[in-house]
């Protein structure tokens, strides 16, 4: 893995995202594409946009306002890059700044910021990079505070093509991780419409990134072949023991499922889950749904956990059996047996499964 | 033992026994909770600082007991509990606050997620009921024992009841349990019925050692226990 300083601010023909570097003398200068994109993916053209609208944000700027950010701009000097030591004037830096601003969700800043937070190295764990999953796990993003997590990928064209690090565009802007996890998958087919194919060279730059800053400056570079096994510990790639809203099928005849987020850990096999189920019953009954959510390694999985039911309901408390068939019939099944049964009920917690 | 200190609702120490790795972690506690605390008031949830070098900064979702101060019954209800930010969080339910100081019961395991590998089976191990005398028998159990702590959930079909046993005590006494466990659980002993304007389940506590679970019903507790009673906890051992 490597640091360099980011494309932005490099000499000429550096491109991150939609904005170009180019340098004439001993400044560079930022720039949209000369040239359109045929491709129009939604992405493209929400950054496309972003960078136009900064552009114009920096003409509507007071004549104090632009001295600031030549003072900033100024103020961090020289850098080396690879055809010489170069400079970034204050335009530069605004339309930089704020762009990145803006793909966090920020807006405009038309001071310039009393103190730079530059972009930091970001530790990344295992990535799979198979046509099917574009993965990153343990992402060490702290969530809660003004860090966002920047990728930016580039799948080489051909095997002739052996240097795409100026050609990477961003992927995604994530504030938050799935417990160190980033799936880039739909993310990546967006940007690029094609997925990633075996064999093919993928290039990856990744950086940690203050929000409120918007001050890209060191990012680590990855450079891998697409394979079946993941970059750092060779391992095919197996999903996670999980059942989503988006796995199931929530609304039958007599029962909705209006909340569900099951995951199943070592220890060695405990669930921690959260599901929430109206029946439309006033007896008991048990509540099937269908699901998709865990692979042909998984059977039949039961754990025993409380569950209540909600203040409208008087907070009774109840015992769940929470059952996952996974063979011929793919169900995840609840029945209270214990305690006083309500037509509306959460069962939550952390459980043994048994079988 | 683990003693929590620092928290947000003007508790004061709690001391807690635990089992402590990176992926799975069991708390056993009570918490004593005073609603009128302004600290406590002032809280959108109940915070405790874990100790410096606590195994799990972050978990899953788990679970706890609030038990309330009703006099008799102790109604209470099942509270969501996890830690975050190497605290131990807990919901914060208002529903019994009038009736002044309750106990929150922590009889937990938490867990982190985003495993990626190939499982292996829970071994369960058998339970007899050694002194049943015909007031207590299992409807379903379900008993995992490891070399550091032990799960139990048991429902019934016989369970005393106060309107035809009266207080107690009663002694549950388990054959096969381990016999290192030693830990203050509570029991949710509601009919299937409730009464009008009941909010919350009827609850006690029993206390678990040496195999035996010993508790009571308080004087004039009708419709205390029977078959609907049930239990469910995680223990640390030692």
């Amino acid at each position: 893995m490597k640091i360099l300083p980011s494309v932005a601010f490099n000499d000429f023909s550096g491109s991150a995202g939609q904005v170009t570097a180019r340098k004439v003398g001993d400044k560079t200068y930022l720039s949209t594409r000369t040239k359109h994109s045929r491709k129009t993916t939604p992405s493209q053209a929400s950054i496309r946009c972003r960078f136009g609208n900064t552009n114009i944000g920096y003409s509507k700027l007071t004549e104090g306002q632009r001295l600031g950010w030549s003072y900033l701009a100024s103020s961090l000097g020289e850098y080396a890059t690879s055809t010489g030591n170069t400079t970034i004037t204050g335009h530069n830096l605004f339309v930089s700044i704020n762009t990145f601003r803006s793909i966090c969700g920020k807006p405009i800043t038309r001071s310039a910021p009393a103190q730079l937070l530059p972009s930091r190295y970001i530790n990344v764990g295992d990535i799979w990079l198979t046509p099917e999953h574009v993965i990153f796990a343990n992402v060490a993003l702290i969530e809660g505070t003004d860090d966002v997590v920047l990728f930016e990928m580039y799948a080489a064209k051909s095997p002739a093509e052996t240097n795409g690090w100026d050609k990477t565009s961003i992927v995604a802007v994530v504030a938050s991780t799935d417990w160190g996890e980033v799936d880039l998958t739909k993310a990546y087919l967006e940007k690029f419409g094609i997925p990633i194919k075996i064999g093919q060279r993928i290039y990856i730059k990744v950086c940690k990134l203050n929000s409120e800053c918007g001050y890209v400056k060191w990012f680590s570079m990855h450079g891998y072949f697409a394979s079946e096994r993941s970059t750092l510990h060779q391992r095919l790639y197996i999903p996670r023991a999980k059942i989503k809203m988006e796995m199931i099928n929530p609304i039958t005849q007599n029962y909705e499922c209006d909340a569900i987020d099951y995951e199943i850990s070592p220890g060695p096999k405990i669930t921690s889950n959260n599901i929430t189920v109206r029946s439309l019953q006033d007896f008991l009954v048990t509540c099937d749904f269908l699901h998709n959510g865990l692979t042909d390694a998984f059977d039949f999985e039961r754990s025993y956990q409380y569950s209540r039911s909600p203040a409208e309901r008087n907070f009774f408390i109840q015992c769940m059996e929470v059952k996952v068939y996974n063979n011929s019939t793919k169900k995840i099944s609840l029945y209270c047996f214990a305690g006083v049964y309500t037509k509306h009920f959460e069962t939550f917690g952390t459980y043994f499964i048994t079988n | 033992m683990i003693t929590l200190e620092l928290n947000n609702f003007g508790s004061g120490s709690v001391i807690f026994k635990n089992y402590q790795s990176p992926g799975l972690c069991v708390l056993n506690g009570k918490i004593t909770v005073d609603p009128t605390n302004a600290a406590y008031i002032a809280a959108n949830r109940l915070e405790f600082d874990l100790p410096a070098g606590f195994a799990m900064p972050r978990s899953a979702i788990s679970s706890a007991i609030l038990f309330s101060n009703h006099s008799k019954y102790h109604y209470g209800t099942v509270l969501k509990c996890w830690i975050e930010n190497s605290k131990l969080c807990i919901e914060k339910l208002t529903a019994w606050d009038a009736l002044g100081n309750y106990v929150i019961y922590i009889n937990s395991a938490f867990v982190t997620r985003g495993y990626r590998g190939t499982f292996t089976q829970t071994p369960t191990k058998p339970l007899t009921i050694i002194n049943s005398y015909g007031i207590f028998s299992f409807n379903r159990y379900c008993y995992v024992e490891t070399e550091y702590f032990v799960f139990l959930m048991a429902t019934f079909n016989d369970f005393p009841e106060y309107n035809f046993i009266g207080t107690g005590p009663f002694t549950l006494e388990l054959g096969g349990f381990a016999s290192d466990v030693n830990v203050e659980i509570p029991l949710i002993v509601n009919p299937t019925s409730t009464t009008s304007g009941q909010i919350g389940s009827m609850l006690t506590f029993g206390s678990l050692a040496n195999r035996k679970l010993t508790f009571s019903y308080p004087t004039s507790a009708l419709n205390m226990g029977g078959k609907s009673s049930f239990f469910n906890f995680f223990a640390v051992r030692g």
